[in-house]
């Protein structure tokens, strides 16, 4: 059998060695390992067979054989690990697309950083041994630390060092909880750790699953934990952002489902309520600071808040598979946005919204692009925000009854600050400076428009995977 | 006796003494080169001793083990001071002959099966300290002697009263057949312990390392907090044996000197803008990991404590010499390294990975290691002293990140840096420990089990 996953990690891992050692060629390697893993994945995507379900594609090679600290590196994915890992090699693609044409400075280092990026949070995803995940989690945080900093706009020595400590104090309550764990039940192996649940006692159970949150929490992130996120995406360069707001968020909540998941049983009967107060107080927060925001990358930062915020809902709600498909249509809408922030960015030189004006003059195929993205992330029918919301808020009110209706008015707010974005930015007189995109390089953008159309068009492609 | 017979630890120890002898020769008839390739040529060869001759029994009419553990710590001492030699600013042959002689000492430390052994090996180690900090006779450099000489007296002067209170009521010397109990040997007990407690850099004992660390050459403050430090600790080891059963609450005790340990320095360190004092002080937190295994006191504890000290010797090693390289150029204080990157993108690189080694960032060793500790430690159920290690790490987080931060600071700008061939060798050697024990830790970590369970 051939190994597709660890081909799937290897190739973007490889390409970022190669891009250190040939930096003459550091654009044609980096695409190329990319594509190729987008390849794998699609591969991987196919030959998932959601009918068997579970874990599938898996290998397992042992790293450590001391008694009591086997690590192994074990990699599988199923239908939850599948559509994430896939949206990661996705945005690598794009973000190394972006970057090719941004990025000037230092282009070998760069390129290897984030296809090294790509790689890591990938295993994050395909990880089945918990100490696996563990490495794969701090990994990134280095490799995130290293974008921000070396290729971050005027203030990121601040923005990296606020990241680091904020989602380092995550990574130590997640450390804490697997090693909880891992030692109650005999194994870190994700498999056999929660499987052994029961041998633990009901106080660590709640213990672990408390870490777990906190972890989730910082890094997903939810008020009143998300304040290294608006910092980080603005200094961040725009393939920093791409990542960061497409599927380092992820990590938070797929390590709520994955580890939290079967440990909620044990939970106090208040654990749903608390999740659903805290996911609509970020929707509603996060919409609300959209409102008054003047920073074009802010306000994408906060409405990802928002979007997080609703994703927490829907894991409160108990239907993981309409959370999952929320993620994965943020991952594409908000990297988009944040493509074409970058892009403005560029040509304007500014991401002051009240400075903006007339794009739609000056980019007119961007300001469409810009409206059209804004308007998806807010719920667009025939995008894929539309399902993800509809399905997450359905799934809400079977739970919660009325009152999983209450974030719906978040999505007022968000469909007030959309209309203030687009008519500030694209209507309103402005500068004349920009310029559209043309050729290969909107190619990211079409990616991930046509990405997003045929999930909203066609959801099946997704729930189809979870198991009948 | 044929020569397959001769413990391996001997002839290690034997090889190592002709190279102090050969650099005594040398000096004494004058001759500059060729020295230094012939000490590494000779320490080099010591390495694959553990190979080729049988480990096991005893040598020195049975003072020595030659067991699994004093092979493991002897290669790190020989990696270590391999490095520490190719780092030497003046490589002068009393310098190189006062490495050779430090790490007979070590070695005999972590093989000693005898007080009397164990105390004469830790001056071994010690004295020979004195002259490579003092080699240049600047007012920094003395000032870093002598203190340095002050605290190894003091802890000597408590060593030798712990030893002589354990072993005067047993009548003898040898570890094994101490049966210590009473008053008069808790007392000697202590006074061991604490004599120990100012090499092995437990907190408060260790106020003496970030002066000695800053103001010595930093390639000797590289060979200090890697080599000497985990001689300290492989001497602990063998002599905890005897004071284990002496302290009914071992466990608590040592874990409350490891919480402090491994608080009070990390905070500090915070605070610091030399760059050598901040690793210095960093050092002492990591002492205060290897603590933990001391706590745990288990097989399995033994074996995290080695696989630790040996990712930190080489971390620990890596950094000064990075960072000895940069105070040549006139750049001590961290806001001073800014855009070092630019300067020298291979040593800013290193010295990167050593770092976030340190912090025990995968892939490198110092995740594997120092996770193996959290492990055994939570294990054994101290959960509290592990939420305490896990909060210092995230702490340490900043100050690590603030050098690397610095380093990559792209505005800066200024002339290349020059390193010399040896330094960056011996950055090379840390540099791929580093990454193979980080890549593929099975092997060293078996290693370390082995080590562990030879102490028995």
């Amino acid at each position: 059998m051939i190994p597709i996953l660890s081909i799937l990690l290897l190739l973007p891992a490889l390409g970022a060695v190669a891009c250190i050692l040939l930096p003459k060629h550091t654009r044609a390697i980096a695409l190329g390992s990319a594509l190729l893993a987008l390849w794998v994945a699609g591969t991987a995507w196919v030959s998932y067979d959601a009918a068997a379900g579970g874990f599938q594609m898996e290998q397992r090679i042992q790293l450590t054989s001391a008694p009591g600290f086997d690590v192994a590196y074990h990699v599988g994915v199923d239908w939850l690990a599948l559509p994430l890992v896939a949206l990661t090699i996705l945005l690598l693609v794009v973000s190394v697309l972006v970057s090719q044409r941004e990025v000037h400075a230092r282009q070998g280092a760069h390129h290897a950083t984030l296809l090294a990026l790509g790689s890591a949070v990938s295993l994050v995803f395909l990880a089945r041994d918990l100490l696996l995940l563990f490495l794969a989690w701090e990994l990134v945080l280095a490799l995130m630390f290293m974008l921000i900093l070396r290729w971050g706009l005027e203030n990121r020595r601040y923005a990296a060092m606020k990241f680091l400590i904020y989602t380092g104090a995550g990574s130590g309550a997640l450390l804490i909880a697997i090693l909880l764990l891992g030692i109650g039940t005999g194994t870190f192996s994700l498999d056999g750790a929660l499987a052994g649940i029961g041998s633990l006692s009901a106080t660590t159970r709640v213990w672990i699953l408390f870490l777990v949150l906190l972890a989730a929490l910082i890094k997903m992130p939810i008020v009143p934990f998300h304040t290294w996120l608006p910092d980080a995406h603005v200094q961040a360069p725009t393939a920093g952002s791409i990542l960061l707001a497409g599927v380092l968020l992820k990590m938070g909540a797929y390590a709520l489902i994955r580890v939290g998941g079967p440990l909620v049983a044990s939970a106090p009967s208040w654990w749903a309520q608390l999740l659903f107060w805290l996911g609509t107080v970020t929707v509603l927060y996060g919409a609300w600071v959209c409102i008054a925001q003047r920073h074009l990358k802010r306000l994408i930062a906060y409405a990802s808040i928002g979007h997080m915020g609703l994703v927490l809902v829907g894991i409160a709600a108990g239907s993981v598979a309409p959370a999952v498909f929320l993620m994965v249509s943020h991952g594409l809408l908000s990297p988009l946005l944040f493509a074409l922030a970058g892009l403005v960015h560029e040509r304007t030189g500014t991401f002051d919204i009240g400075a903006l004006g007339g794009l739609a003059r000056t980019m007119p195929t961007t300001a469409w692009a810009l409206v059209v993205a804004a308007l998806g992330s807010m719920g667009l029918p025939g995008m894929s925000g539309f399902i993800a919301e509809i399905t997450t808020l359905a799934a809400a009110t079977a739970s919660f009854g009325m009152v999983g209706l209450v974030p719906v008015l978040g999505l007022v707010l968000t469909g007030g600050y959309t209309a203030l974005l687009i008519t500030r930015t694209t209507v309103n007189a402005g500068r004349g400076a920009g310029g559209d995109e043309t050729g290969v390089h909107s190619l990211p953008f079409l990616i991930l428009f046509i990405s997003t159309v045929l999930l909203g068009v066609l959801p099946s492609l997704l729930f189809g995977l979870v198991k009948p | 006796m044929t020569m397959l017979e001769t413990p391996a630890v001997t002839v290690a120890l034997a090889l190592l003494l002709a190279g102090a002898l050969a650099s005594v020769l040398f000096g004494a008839a004058g001759i500059k080169r060729g020295l230094r390739p012939l000490i590494i040529a000779l320490l080099a060869l010591a390495l694959p001793v553990f190979a080729l001759f049988p480990i096991g029994g005893a040598a020195f009419n049975g003072m020595v083990s030659v067991d699994a553990f004093a092979a493991f710590f002897t290669v790190l001492f020989l990696i270590v001071s391999i490095v520490t030699i190719l780092g030497l600013e003046s490589p002068s042959p009393a310098a190189l002959a006062s490495v050779c002689l430090a790490t007979v000492g070590m070695t005999l430390a972590a093989g000693a099966r005898d007080l009397l052994m164990l105390y004469l090996a830790i001056e071994l180690s010690s004295a020979p300290l004195y002259a490579l900090l003092a080699a240049k006779r600047t007012p920094r450099r003395l000032e870093s002697a002598m203190k340095y000489f002050v605290v190894s007296i003091v802890s000597s002067a408590l060593l030798l009263l712990g030893v002589v209170l354990l072993a005067v009521p047993a009548g003898t010397t040898a570890i094994a057949s101490l049966a210590p109990f009473g008053p008069l040997a808790l007392l000697g007990a202590g006074l061991f312990l604490a004599g120990l407690a100012f090499k092995l850099g437990i907190w408060p004992f260790s106020l003496w390392i970030p002066d000695v660390y800053e103001l010595g050459p930093t390639e000797i403050a590289g060979f200090l907090a890697g080599a000497s430090k985990k001689a300290a600790f492989a001497a602990l080891l063998r002599a905890s044996v005897v004071l284990i059963p002496l302290f009914a609450d071992w466990t608590l005790a040592i874990s409350v000197l490891a919480a402090l340990t491994m608080t009070v320095p990390n905070l500090i360190a915070l605070a610091q803008d030399d760059a050598r004092r901040l690793v210095a002080y960093s050092s002492i937190t990591h002492a205060g990991y290897l603590l933990m295994g001391v706590a745990v006191a288990s097989t399995a504890g033994y074996a995290a404590l080695s696989f630790h000290a040996l990712a930190h010797a080489t971390l620990a090693a890596g950094a000064f010499l990075c960072l000895g390289v940069f105070a040549a150029n006139k750049l001590r204080r961290i806001d001073e390294c800014a855009g070092v990157a630019r300067r020298s993108p291979y040593l800013a690189g290193a010295l990167t990975l050593f770092l976030l080694g340190l912090a025990g960032m995968p892939i490198l060793s110092g995740f594997w290691s120092k996770l193996y500790l959290f492990v055994e430690t939570a294990r054994a159920g101290l959960v509290w002293l592990v939420v305490v290690a896990v909060v210092n790490s995230v702490i340490a987080l900043y100050y690590y990140f603030r050098i690397i931060r610095a380093m990559y600071d792209r505005d800066a700008a200024g002339r290349t840096i020059l390193v010399r061939t040896p330094t960056l060798w011996a950055v090379a050697i840390c540099l791929i420990a580093t990454l193979v024990i980080g890549l593929w830790p099975g092997p060293f970590l078996r290693l370390a089990t082995i080590a562990a369970q030879a102490l028995g």
